[in-house]
């Protein structure tokens, strides 16, 4: 935890984008989490993102629940929409926002405590109803608020702080997340922002539910020998699949990559995805294989990071609503309630 | 006993460091000690010293010219080689106090040069004794010292302690640290997190990390403020006050051995 606040000094050279921000503007205030906290680093590479996509600031709505990683949005993108909401009711109240207003870029916070046991229920719902959204777990598998139990996403086997090992079976997100539809699904480790960033960038372009699992080890509770979350741990057992780079247009790819190195997914919205493949029997469209790749990976022990699905023609919950185009606050009185004889026009329609 | 040792004993052990000042006035040594001496013996005409050689200076460089004067006459008279200097002495104290608490002030200000203020123009040229800068009052020399670089404080690097967790890249204000993987030193140059292009000023590179990469900091652009240090979880980076000692002629120890 630091106390002074970030010094407004910069490099002098520091990169502006398209719209005149620099990558300092999307920053928030200063982190009051422990000193070399794993969520701080995705915050980072959530300021990465945003800067690099030239997101305007005011467009993004922030979503968080409790507990220390439910705490990070404070601490990135201090000039854009925020809710801190109720332990677990993030992808809830996600959903609402979406519904009201559908042109807001949504980003939804959340850690393991939140999403994989309070929140279980309401993370499952939001995810198979595919909003339109950037679900980012913050994975340490212990609560770092209450110094340190097992959550529901500690590995069977590994060992708390103390030596006693966990004995429940846990909860693989990510398995969760194929499960129940996300369009768009991946998995990353805070130390390794050349893979997380980019991973960002791609789901916040996604239209669908986006969900990434990021491991972050909690350097005051589960960062020793034994534990299946800390930083030794996941750099020697990851097992990356692929590595992102999003492109915008068509024009940047060019085409002289080695056959099957590259695979260029376009999305909905036009933007391309380019995977450059370290597993080359790893194809990231295909959610029943990636399913069971990543089960026989597990098995061995392996953690599988990389984009590990997605669906190019995703659709969000709008599309299945048929909601309208423009969100609520931008319809008139009259629109927003039609009257009495409106009423009595639907309702007989129904009879 | 030669004249340079019997000055060196007699004026700088006997009188200590105005002696010094005596033979720069003189102007038998140069600041730079040691080049000039003819061979064979000092040369006036060839080995200036002080304001002579140097310009305006202030005393304090007359003092370290002086010192450094006494030295080699010392070395000369005792037919040593004057270009065999004694090394510096160098200190580096760590300045952690607390978790997060420094014994250097390491809030960086951004305020810009406070001005000292001056007596009303209609009272100075009224009253030829009157002194038109009045000093800065407690309250304004305490902003002003505020505002200090801390440039000896130095951001030191224990590989064996850093976990890698990215923390001190994620803080640092002017993006001078950057881990990554090892290169010559150009070409790692243009691959740091904002690349450091100035070749006349150094970057601090260390291996020895448990994934093969290194650190890099970019000194130039560092600003001091210690944040890495204090967002590091493992104490890998310290804040450390460098002090450079200048070996020195000591009256008292010169004194002992001429008397030995």
């Amino acid at each position: 935890m630091t106390f002074l606040p970030k010094p407004k000094l910069h490099h002098p050279k520091l990169a502006s984008n398209a719209l005149g921000f620099t990558r300092r503007d999307y920053e928030g205030s200063i982190s009051t989490l422990c000193a070399g906290c794993g969520h701080d680093s995705i915050s980072a590479a959530i300021i990465h993102a945003c800067f690099e996509l030239d997101l305007p600031p005011h467009r993004i709505a922030k979503l968080s629940g409790i507990g220390c990683s439910s705490k990070t949005p404070t601490y990135f993108l201090g000039n854009s929409h925020g809710f801190n909401s109720v332990h677990g009711r993030m992808p809830s109240v996600l959903t609402g926002a979406n519904l009201a207003n559908r042109e807001l870029i949504y980003l939804g916070v959340s850690g393991d405590g939140d999403s994989a046991s309070i929140g279980f229920g309401q993370f499952a719902h939001s995810i198979r109803r595919g909003v339109n959204m950037t679900y980012i777990v913050e994975n340490n598998g212990v609560y770092g608020l209450t110094k340190g139990q097992f959550s529901a996403t500690a590995d069977k086997g590994a060992k708390n702080k103390r030596g006693v090992p966990n004995n429940d079976e846990p909860i693989d997100m990510v398995s969760m997340a194929l499960q129940l539809g996300a369009t768009y699904v991946g998995r990353s480790f805070s130390g390794d922002k050349t893979q997380l960033v980019p991973l960002i960038k791609g789901a916040l372009t996604h239209k669908g539910a986006a969900f990434i699992d990021c491991i972050s080890p909690c350097v005051a509770f589960n960062n020793h020998d034994g534990s299946t979350k800390s930083f030794d741990y996941v750099r020697e057992h990851n097992a990356a699949v692929n590595f992102l780079d999003v492109i915008e247009t068509r024009d940047e790819i060019t085409a002289d990559y080695a056959p099957g190195t590259v695979e260029i997914v376009r999305q909905h919205d036009g933007t391309y995805l380019k995977l450059r493949k370290i597993a080359n029997d790893y194809d990231a469209t295909d959610r029943i294989s990636a399913m069971n790749y990543l089960q026989t990976h597990h098995a061995r022990g392996e953690i599988v990071t990389g984009l590990l699905y997605v669906d190019p023609d995703a659709e969000d919950m709008h599309a299945a609503l048929g909601t309208a185009m423009a969100p609520l606050n931008g319809m008139s009185d009259e629109a927003l309630v039609p009257g009495n004889a409106a009423l009595a026009k639907l309702n007989a329609s129904l009879r | 006993m030669g004249l340079g040792e019997d000055v060196f004993e007699r004026d700088a052990a006997g009188f200590g460091q105005g002696a010094a000042i005596v033979v720069l006035g003189c102007g038998a040594v140069r600041g730079d000690l040691h080049a000039d001496f003819a061979p064979g013996g000092f040369d006036v005409e060839e080995a200036p010293g002080g304001d002579a050689a140097f310009g305006p200076k202030n005393i304090i460089w007359a003092v370290a010219h002086a010192h450094q004067a006494a030295i080699s006459i010392d070395k000369f008279c005792q037919a040593q080689d004057i270009a065999d200097r004694p090394a510096p002495g160098v200190t580096l104290v760590s300045q952690k106090m607390g978790i997060h608490e420094w014994s250097y002030d390491n809030d960086v200000s951004i305020d810009l040069r406070f001005k000292v203020p001056h007596r009303e123009k209609k009272l100075s040229l009224i009253d030829i004794k009157a002194e038109v800068e009045l000093g800065f009052d407690p309250e304004l020399a305490l902003k002003e010292a505020h505002r200090c670089l801390n440039c000896d404080v130095q951001t030191v690097f224990a590989p064996k302690l850093c976990i890698e967790c990215d923390a001190c890249v994620d803080i640092c204000p002017v993006d001078c640290i950057t881990f990554t993987d090892d290169g010559e030193e150009a070409e790692l140059r243009t691959r740091l997190n904002a690349p450091a292009l100035d070749m006349t000023q150094d970057i601090y590179v260390s291996d020895g990390l448990k994934t093969g990469r290194i650190m890099a900091k970019d000194e130039d652009m560092c600003l001091h403020c210690g944040l890495c240090a204090e967002r590091c979880p493992t104490g890998a980076w310290d804040m450390q006050r460098f002090l450079l000692d200048m070996a020195q002629v000591n009256p008292v120890s010169a004194k002992l051995e001429a008397l030995a």
